[in-house]
């Protein structure tokens, strides 16, 4: 019973999902279906529970019932008018396998390679996933904030910024103050089961993790061909911290998805020939970029204006290329006001903060000092992301040229200023604490991760076949 | 040509490797022991403020109701960088290991080294002190010996002080790179990933301290990587090879590390599991462990049911952390203060030796009493239970 209620609560916001990336395709299909279907699953859990968000605000009860119709109804709005326009305008465009594929001859050296790679992966993920569902509550965060929140919502059927954490400690600040998506998603799988069950609630975790593995394999696969989309993929999935963050409830994982999906989509719409293509691509960023501000706050308080940033520069460059941008950046405009739009009034009418957890309006900005020393040996002398990190920087500068040019330069811009704007935090602020303690910095990074894998690998490729000629 | 040159290079490299060796290996690792079995006092030494141990065919019987040490010069002809000890102990106590250090060549201050004795209830146990914890250890004091605390009932059968070869230390760097830590709070923030010890003590408690009082491993790869690509680059430069080959094994280096290092990390994380099988899925409940918190989440797990009949209850934790699990785990049953007078009847004690029940029935705490009469309505182990208060 406990999987059927996974596979329909699962089946169920993949299906919002789904049609909402189909609607933002519109008559360009640019998503092959499985990365649809798992854009869908993270996109759509994202956008199923801001709804339910807005049907509880408006003062319908967290029960089974509300989910279920709040789905059912989301998904009604979303899938007739696509299915509709289906039916009268038939999709034109299906993503075209790239010219560069990659032959695997069955039981050749490469083949064998691939397919021990491949099941040691699927080893890995499998012990994460017992790891994520078999074991009591360990992290904080997870009994304090995401887990938790969910849980009250469960038992009071309602949604509520207060927390009671016993001791006649009421908290309705603190994690309060985050978007509510993860704690919701936990409070409809566990109302569909009907009872509140660790393993249950914890599994998506793990799922988003190959959904991420996923959605890089596949932009890389359109961007640079299956070998390379496999190299990519195989190497996200082999840094260590990033599994532990597929294996633990935290949500960091869940606001790198979000991210990799807007940036991919962006670069992969500089690459577009037409602009039909390209315009569906900028509309799937846009509703990628919309829904990130509902994942936690440093999804609005960090990402989205430098997001909105290089979201300006590609359509200016666009621009100045002759394609047509102007719709695409309606729609940009159009999605973000209506998903941000509430959730940031809503914030305002409680006054609830933008930090992590803490306030960021009362820092006072000194030089901290120690947390260079700390973050770099986080960076290349824990076991966090294997070598990654030394050969990105290498990557950077012995590519800088194709780097800090276009089609790169967002994607590296991108990476840059949100690195910078978090050491910003760290070196000058009394958040320092986190990286002194390394306990913020990773975070940091793996909501950066697939972006910065999936750039390597493009400029790994650009330095192979400049020197393989 | 480019194989025949290929082959002399490999050739070369390896006689210069077993050269490096053949020195190193033939300064074989030094042990100097102190058996104090049969009888055996190895030296003589200088015993103060407690009773004289006695030799026994069992080994040196420490036993002594005031605290004192048993010092003895050294005249070892090797360095110490390890030390092990073998004794039995009739109780948990802490003791120290004396060392007195030089000082321009001369005997300097006396320093002090702690470390735990474990009561032992089924034959002798050994202790491995890592010494090079210590910051100003010195590799060949002139004095060494032990202090014990007051009531110390001991055996103690056999020191050893160990001095290891180059040999030696690469061995145990080679399996402390395979040493893996197991999943703790902090993984969800870091791992540590494969770090380089050199002596087996060092190794066996390289994840026991925070941080880990070992070399990073990550030096092992980024030594391999410049040596590799220098010599690469050497060759590229020489003419001997292409640019086509020369990237061809720049990344092929890059690759084996990436798979040797992914080995690595992905086997610890295949450890954590193992270790979880072995120590909490695979026990029965009471015997479960979790991950260097005890037993808490078995604790925690059995008393749950029971707290969530209730609206509150009283929670008396051996640390303040468990606290905001058993909230959790219980919610919406909630944790109240004992003195919070709101009527809860509920208690749960966890891991609270200074908690017991009077002969009124009510809950004391070092003999101040906690709570009206009750009674223990269920029993975890002596010191964690469930109590209720009578209406």
């Amino acid at each position: 019973m406990i999987f059927v209620a996974f596979l329909i609560g699962t089946a169920l916001i993949t299906a919002v999902g789904w049609y909402a990336l189909r609607a933002a395709e519109g008559s360009v299909h640019v998503l092959w279906w499985w990365e649809r279907a798992a854009a869908g699953f993270v996109l759509g859990s994202t956008l199923s529970m801001f709804a339910v968000f807005l049907a509880a605000i408006a003062g319908m009860p967290l029960t089974r019932w509300t989910f279920c119709a709040v789905l059912l109804g989301s998904l009604a709005c979303i899938a007739i008018p696509v299915l509709l326009k289906h039916r009268m305008q038939p999709h034109s465009t299906l993503p075209t396998a790239p010219s560069h594929s990659l032959s695997i001859i069955p039981g050749s050296l490469l083949f064998w390679g691939i397919l021990l790679l491949a099941l040691w992966t699927a080893v890995k993920v499998a012990t994460g996933a017992v790891l994520l569902t078999a074991t009591p509550p360990f992290q904080d965060d997870v009994i304090n904030n995401w887990n938790f929140r969910g849980k009250v919502f469960y038992y009071a059927q309602e949604f509520t910024l207060e927390l009671q954490r016993g001791y006649g400690v009421v908290e309705s600040d603190r994690v309060s103050s985050y978007p509510p998506s993860v704690p919701l998603l936990k409070t409809w799988y566990a109302s569909l089961y009907g009872t509140w069950h660790e393993g249950l609630v914890n599994a998506m975790h793990i799922l988003w993790y190959l959904c991420a593995l996923l959605l890089l394999f596949g932009a890389l696969c359109r961007m640079v061909g299956t070998g390379w989309a496999l190299i990519g993929a195989y190497a996200l999935s082999s840094i260590p911290l990033y599994l532990i963050h597929g294996s633990v409830a935290y949500a960091d994982l869940f606001v790198s998805i979000h991210l990799f999906f807007t940036l991919s989509q962006l670069l992969l719409a500089l690459r577009a020939t037409g602009d039909a293509e390209r315009s569906a691509h900028l509309r799937l960023g846009a509703l990628a970029l919309a829904l990130l501000t509902f994942t936690k706050n440093e999804g609005i308080a960090l990402y989205l204006p430098i997001l909105a940033l290089v979201a300006a520069t590609v359509f200016l460059y666009m621009r100045r290329k002759g394609a047509a941008i102007a719709r695409p950046a309606l729609w940009t405009g159009t999605v973000l006001l209506i998903i941000a739009g509430p959730w940031l009034l809503y914030k305002f009418r409680y006054g609830l903060p933008f930090g992590n957890a803490k306030a960021v309006s009362g820092l006072q900005f000194a030089w901290q000092p120690g947390v260079l020393r700390a973050v770099f040996i986080n960076l290349f002398f824990e076991g966090n992301w294997l070598l990654f990190m030394p050969l990105f920087v290498l990557l950077l500068l012995r590519e800088w040229r194709s780097a800090f040019a276009w089609p790169l330069l967002p994607a590296t811009g991108f990476i840059l200023l949100a690195f910078l704007a978090q050491m910003g935090v760290f070196l000058f602020t009394s958040v320092s604490v986190e990286a002194l303690n390394q306990t913020g910095v990773a975070r940091g990074v793996i909501q950066l991760l697939p972006i910065m894998v999936m750039l390597a690998v493009l400029l790994t490729r650009t330095w192979w076949l400049r020197h393989r000629g | 040509m480019e194989n025949s040159y290929t082959g002399r290079v490999l050739r070369q490299a390896t006689v210069l490797i077993v050269l490096f060796l053949i020195p190193s290996s033939a300064l074989a690792r030094q042990d100097t022991v102190w058996d104090f079995r049969d009888g055996n006092v190895p030296g003589r030494w200088e015993v103060r403020t407690m009773a004289p141990p006695t030799p026994s065919p069992e080994g040196l019987l420490i036993h002594t109701e005031s605290a004192g040490h048993m010092l003895q010069i050294s005249n070892l002809e090797h360095d110490i960088e390890s030390v092990s000890f073998t004794y039995e102990s009739a109780r948990a106590l802490k003791a120290k290991m004396l060392f007195r250090v030089r000082s321009g060549g001369v005997s300097g201050p006396m320093l002090e080294l702690p470390f735990s004795v474990q009561a032992t209830h089924s034959g002798p146990t050994t202790v491995h002190l890592d010494v090079g914890v210590y910051g100003n250890w010195d590799p060949r004091p002139t004095e060494i010996g032990f202090f014990f605390p007051a009531g110390t009932q001991m055996l103690l059968q056999e020191v050893t002080l160990s001095d290891f070869n180059a040999t030696e230390k690469l061995w145990q760097g080679f399996l402390s790179f395979w040493t893996y830590d197991t999943f703790k709070s902090y993984t969800v923030n870091f791992v540590w990933g494969p770090r380089l010890a050199t002596t087996p003590a060092q190794r066996m408690q390289i994840f026991a301290r925070t941080p880990p009082r070992a070399g990073w491993g990550n030096w092992v790869f980024y030594t391999l990587a410049i040596m590799a690509v220098a010599t690469i680059a050497l060759q590229r430069l020489r003419g001997r090879i292409d640019t086509r080959k020369g990237a061809t094994l720049v990344a092929a280096t890059i690759a084996a590390l990436w798979l040797l290092y992914d080995a690595r990390m992905g086997t610890e994380f295949l450890y954590y599991a193992v270790h979880d099988w072995r120590t909490y899925w695979s026990q029965e409940l009471q015997q479960r462990v979790l991950r260097g918190r005890g037993g808490f989440h078995a604790f925690a797990e059995w008393a749950a049911p029971r707290l969530r009949e209730e609206e509150e209850y009283v929670f008396l934790p051996v640390v303040d952390e468990f606290a905001g699990f058993l909230r959790y785990i219980t919610y919406p049953s909630l944790p109240i203060r004992p003195t919070s007078g709101t009527g809860g009847h509920l208690w749960a004690v966890f891991l609270r030796p200074d908690v017991a029940v009077n002969q009124s029935g009510s809950l004391m705490q070092n003999g101040q009493p906690l709570s009206p009469p009750g009674t223990v309505i269920d029993t975890w182990t002596a010191e964690s239970f469930l109590f209720q208060t009578f209406p």
